[in-house]
């Protein structure tokens, strides 16, 4: 008895601790967010030339990048401003998304 | 008849060079200051001084270097997304006219962040590493790190810059000048790169 | 189903058969749920391709829209400075249809039946709706102007704020000025459409004038109290670039033109002559919206539901771009417009697959002015949804403006062109 006890204890505490951690977002909200970079990056992230291309780049870079002008550590002309109007969360989401789309 | 003709062609050009040279200098440094204050300056400074460790210094590199860069740049033959944008629409003159402009300035260096990995750079830069036959970055780059005509100055370029690009000569992401730098950077270890790259950021 | 339509419908049909629209649901195809977009700009182009694109193709969409190709107000101002040519800055509408399977149809609605949900057209067709968008853009009161009632007035007095025919005429007026002539651009009471637009106008023809015909000058007459977007940047570029060409004069309230004599009538202020006149009225939301009893706000501007711009006035009516009452520090540009687009197109197809609307919208906005043909200057910002105002709100701390014009964001201006025409259009 006390055997499963702890084990269902720890399924719990797994899940619960999972379910904070990864605020799993709607994917057609995160999308939905995604198409306001369109503008200037292009429908679903693939650019016209001049500009760069997010289709495709990998989470892990498009975040860091990100943060980097959000903390002023990357100059630029105006993703400093943009950037720090998404949250972390925000931008994570986003991120995914892009990495998610077809070159 | 014809050596002569040749010869005193030859002169003509010189005497031209010569004569033009102070003003075709002045226009150059207008046109490079130009160029500078209107797209360069964002990311690598007024001065090439860059102010973010993100993108690479250029003052006092040397103007070949910068002008080959710059080329490759424009050609793909150094892929970066960001750079072939900007550079699409320069002349090899004023490529070389940036080159120059950039040679002459100057940036402030900063003390290594962490003295102890300079350190261990310093011996790497100057003595290789005998043990995996990995040569002396000197043999190449200069004692002072101040590169020549051909190879670059590394001498107070960011650290995260210089081991960025050690790592993309390992993987082939930095697409030209690559095989000397492919062979060298194979025998370095993850330390060795960044060690190094500590060491030149403040020399 | 009206027999014109369902005629209409039909040749759509085999004409997409013929074709061959590969991943898109046959247009006209009668089953799944339709959607009529009023008015193909920045709002409803954009509307248009989203429905498509993020109903799988499962949602007819018919985009209705009086020009044959799209030209965009963004750029135009380059138009009139002589940098770019009208080529530069048309698009047609032909990818909608190819690649987007969206039914193009080049008309005009005259009325719009909210009950009965039906939308007819000029040419006396009719089309039937569960959703219609409307992005008709502004109007432009040029009755607050008695003069511009007259006959011809219209046609020597020119807004070019709707670029197209406008855009040229304007430009090739300058061409004709002789130099030492005077252009004279008036300003209405904000809000109105493109607040930076008149400003950068000034700048273009500065420098036209400045290249071609030295002796002549640009005169701002604002009603405002001040340059209402990037005022010290602008002024700037003014002092720096255009010294004793531009002169800006705010408070001016115009009151009426006389075009026999080229004269501007001010409510307080002397009357004033020029060569070329450049009048902007005061400004509304399109006719077909305030016609239809959308305009709540003043009798001027749409209230909307900004989660899916669904109109306070009427259910299953969305109203976009320009035509809206705006949130907070929302400005009216095509940026702007875009993004209603897809915001209301992502709503919309939710709405009638049963799925749940966002409820946290987020978009920014950019607005880029050319100081000069290559030197540019910008403002950003980024708006986000506000649950308990029910509203769209600027982020603290986002947003901003150029610290500087430079040749980059000259570059970057374009760049965002290519790309926001090719989101709207392509």
């Amino acid at each position: 008895m006390k055997k499963i006890h702890t084990a269902w204890t720890l399924a719990l505490l797994l899940v619960a601790a999972s379910a904070s951690q990864a605020q799993a977002v709607d994917p057609l909200q995160a999308r939905s967010w995604a198409a306001g970079c369109a503008n200037c990056h292009g429908t679903n992230g693939r650019a016209e030339p001049g500009m760069e291309s997010l289709a495709g780049v990998s989470q892990e870079d498009i975040v860091k990048k990100m943060q980097d002008y959000k903390t002023g550590r990357r100059p630029a002309t105006l993703m400093h401003q943009i950037s720090k109007g998404y949250s972390d969360d925000q931008i994570q989401a986003i991120a995914a998304y892009f990495a998610a789309q077809k070159k | 008849m014809r050596i002569v003709a040749t010869a005193i062609k030859g002169l003509l050009y010189v005497a031209a060079a010569l004569a033009l040279s102070p003003c075709w200098a002045q226009a150059d440094e207008a046109r490079a200051k130009k160029i500078v204050s209107g797209v360069c300056f964002v990311c690598h400074g007024a001065e090439g001084e860059s102010a973010s460790e993100v993108f690479p210094r250029l003052a006092g590199q040397h103007a070949e270097y910068i002008a080959k860069q710059l080329d490759n740049f424009k050609s793909g033959k150094r892929k970066s997304t960001a750079m072939a944008d900007m550079v699409a629409k320069l002349t090899p003159d004023e490529m070389l006219a940036l080159g120059k402009y950039f040679e002459k300035q100057s940036a402030p260096v900063e003390p290594a962040k962490d003295p102890a990995l300079a350190a261990v750079g310093q011996y790497i830069y100057h003595s290789g590493n005998k043990f995996s036959g990995l040569a002396a970055c000197a043999s190449c780059h200069g004692p002072k790190a101040l590169g020549t005509v051909a190879l670059p100055r590394l001498a107070g370029q960011y650290a995260i810059y210089t081991e960025t690009q050690l790592k993309q000569f390992h993987q082939r992401e930095r697409t030209n000048d690559n095989a000397v730098m492919h062979a060298i950077v194979s025998k370095m270890t993850a330390l060795e790169m960044a060690a190094v790259a500590e060491y030149l950021s403040s020399k | 189903m009206k027999r014109r339509q369902f005629i209409q419908t039909a040749s759509w049909g085999s004409a997409a058969g013929v074709l061959g629209l590969s991943g898109c649901a046959t247009v006209g195809s009668g089953s799944g749920p339709k959607v009529v977009v009023v008015g193909g700009g920045y709002g409803g182009a954009t509307a248009a391709k989203y429905v498509r694109m993020w109903s799988d193709y499962g949602i007819q969409v018919t985009l209705v829209e009086p020009n044959a190709s799209f030209v965009s107000c963004p750029i135009s101002n380059l138009v009139i400075g002589g940098s770019k040519t009208m080529g530069d800055i048309t698009t047609p509408y032909d990818n909608l249809g190819k690649r987007h399977g969206v039914n193009v149809v080049r008309g005009f609605v005259t009325q719009i039946d909210a009950e009965k949900r039906l939308v007819k057209l000029a040419d006396g067709s009719e089309l039937s709706y569960d959703r219609l968008i409307l992005s008709p853009g502004v109007d432009l009161m040029m009755d607050t102007l008695p003069g511009m009632g007259k006959s011809g007035a219209q046609d020597k007095i020119l807004h070019a704020w709707k670029a197209g025919p406008q855009t040229l005429a304007l430009r090739q007026q300058l061409e004709a000025m002789p130099d030492g002539g005077v252009f004279a651009i008036t300003i209405p009471l904000a809000p109105y459409r493109c607040p930076p637009g008149p400003y950068e106008r000034a700048c273009q023809v500065a420098n036209y004038f400045s290249k071609a015909k030295p002796k002549s000058k640009v005169l701002i007459l604002d009603e405002n109290d001040d340059v209402t977007s990037k005022g010290p940047l602008f002024k700037k570029a003014w002092a720096e670039r255009y010294k004793g060409i531009i002169e800006y004069r705010s408070k001016h309230k115009l009151v009426d033109v006389d075009a026999a004599t080229n004269t501007l009538k001010f409510e307080f202020n002397d009357d004033l002559k020029a060569n070329v006149l450049n009048v902007l009225p005061m400004m509304r939301a399109g006719d077909i919206a305030v016609k239809t009893g959308l305009a709540t706000a003043n009798k001027r501007w749409c209230e909307v539901d900004f989660l899916t711009f669904e109109s306070k006035a009427a259910k299953n009516i969305h109203v976009l771009g320009d035509s809206i009452q705006v949130a907070p520090l929302m400005p009216k540009s095509g940026h702007m417009a875009n993004q209603h687009g897809k915001t209301c197109a992502a709503a919309v197809v939710a709405l009638l697959t049963g799925k749940q609307v966002n409820a946290m919208p987020i978009y920014n906005n950019t607005c880029y002015s050319f100081v000069s043909d290559e030197d540019v200057v910008h403002v950003a910002s980024v708006h986000r949804y506000d649950a308990e105002k029910k509203t769209m709100l600027t982020v603290p701390g986002s947003g901003g403006v150029s610290s500087a014009a430079n040749e980059l964001e000259g570059r970057y201006a374009l760049a965002w062109a290519r790309n926001i025409w090719a989101d709207t259009l392509a």
